[in-house]
């Protein structure tokens, strides 16, 4: 129990995961699965979030101009490794331009079989 | 050959492979507004300046060893690199070479199959060209992950572009290659966990003696499944067929050759 406790972000991104794969590999309706990928690529930011983490109270890497230019040394373990927030910024951009391809492709679905029904969609085209 | 006489065009060849088309893509659509049919002649002059680049580059790695080129001159482990060897080398003059052929020659069926479409099946075509060189040449393994994303998501677009029934051929690349490309970056998250680094060559020293950690054998299985699916290797290869068949024959004949070769050179570049 306080393994699962003491990591519990990690827990929360593993279930998000699994509940955005659920989504896309069991739901019929196209935009649900499309909701299930964005959960998906949600979970993966929470991970790298959490991986920046410090125990021990560890802020926001803000450095005002006494400790820049004074003889003060930035102490890593009082500052959160700032790598993994900015790969998600990237991350959240590479996310929605997925997510307007996937509704753009999605309305050219519609437009053109009248439904959004993954059953209905297969037995048109067979 | 010409390039000789410019230095600094050799040197900063590994960015300006990848850079050109990128410009050439976003101004694409400006030109299309002024005269539809100047923007034929403006891929080609983007793809023929990629090529000699490409080509020029590869002489320079075989004459003088590995180009390296440091994006804002940020040192390697910290900044993003752009490396240029023996093997990728080759692959740029192929990817480049087989783009510009392939937008020769396929200008007439594009013009039957998306009449009035042209101009953004140029744009799209250029970006996904920028995603291929990019991947091929970066040096860094987020950086890769994002022009993976830019080869993908511009080929989810022409894809759909196709025939009855492409849409939805399309949809479910999207949604098969949004896991892989997921998996791929939780395979890099968890080597950044383990080493620090994000740097392709600083991983290859870092990671041998960690080859038995748990993490590492993780991170191993997520970029499998992940870059598997990119290449359609053969439980993961579902989209594949259906995208191939269904994509205007243009789009077929780029992606068919470059994408999943693409991710193939991932493989090894990653593994050795």
């Amino acid at each position: 129990m306080e393994f699962v406790i003491a990591k519990y972000n990690y827990w929360i991104y593993i279930i998000l995961m699994m509940i955005g794969f659920y989504a896309m590999i069991a739901k019929t309706n196209l935009v649900k699965k499309v909701i299930g990928m964005n959960i998906f690529q949600t979970a993966i930011i929470l991970f790298y979030v959490s991986t920046a983490y410090k125990l021990g109270g560890a802020t926001l890497p803000i450095l005002t101009d006494a400790q820049a230019h004074g003889h003060e040394a930035v102490e890593v373990a009082r500052v959160i490794n700032p790598l993994p927030h900015v790969l998600m910024l990237t991350a959240i951009v590479v996310m929605v331009a997925t997510l307007g391809v996937a509704l753009a492709i999605l309305i050219h679905i519609y437009r053109r079989y009248k439904t959004l029904n993954e059953d209905e969609i297969l037995k048109v085209m067979k | 050959m010409i390039l000789e006489q410019f230095p600094f065009l050799v040197h900063s060849s590994p960015v300006l492979i990848v850079v050109v088309p990128l410009m050439f893509a976003l101004l694409t659509p400006v030109i299309g507004l002024i005269r539809r049919d100047w923007t034929f002649p403006w891929m080609i002059l983007a793809l023929i300046l990629s090529t000699v680049f490409s080509v020029e580059a590869l002489r320079d790695v075989m004459l003088n060893g590995v180009i390296r080129y440091r994006m804002g001159s940020w040192a390697p482990p910290w900044g993003i690199e752009y490396v240029i060897d023996h093997l990728n080398g080759l692959m740029l003059v192929l990817v480049s070479g087989t783009s510009l052929l392939v937008a020769v020659y396929g200008n007439r069926s594009v013009e039957q199959e998306l009449p009035g479409k042209e101009v953004y099946f140029r744009c799209l075509f250029l970006l996904q060209v920028t995603g291929f060189l990019g991947i091929v040449a970066t040096g860094d393994a987020f950086n890769l992950y994002v022009f993976l994303e830019i080869a993908s998501i511009a080929g989810y677009a022409l894809i759909a572009a196709g025939e009855d029934g492409a849409a939805f051929a399309s949809f479910r690349y999207v949604i098969m290659g949004t896991v892989g490309a997921c998996f791929y970056l939780l395979s890099v998250g968890y080597l950044y966990i383990v080493t620090g680094s994000l740097n392709m060559a600083d991983l290859a020293r870092l990671l041998p003696p960690l080859y038995g950690s748990k993490v590492v054998l993780t991170a191993f299985a997520f970029f499998m499944v992940g870059i598997a699916v990119k290449m359609a290797l053969f439980p993961l290869h579902l989209w594949l067929p259906d995208a191939y068949t269904k994509a205007p024959s243009a789009v077929s004949a780029l992606v068919a050759p470059l994408m999943t070769k693409v991710s193939i050179y991932v493989m090894i570049r990653i593994m050795t």
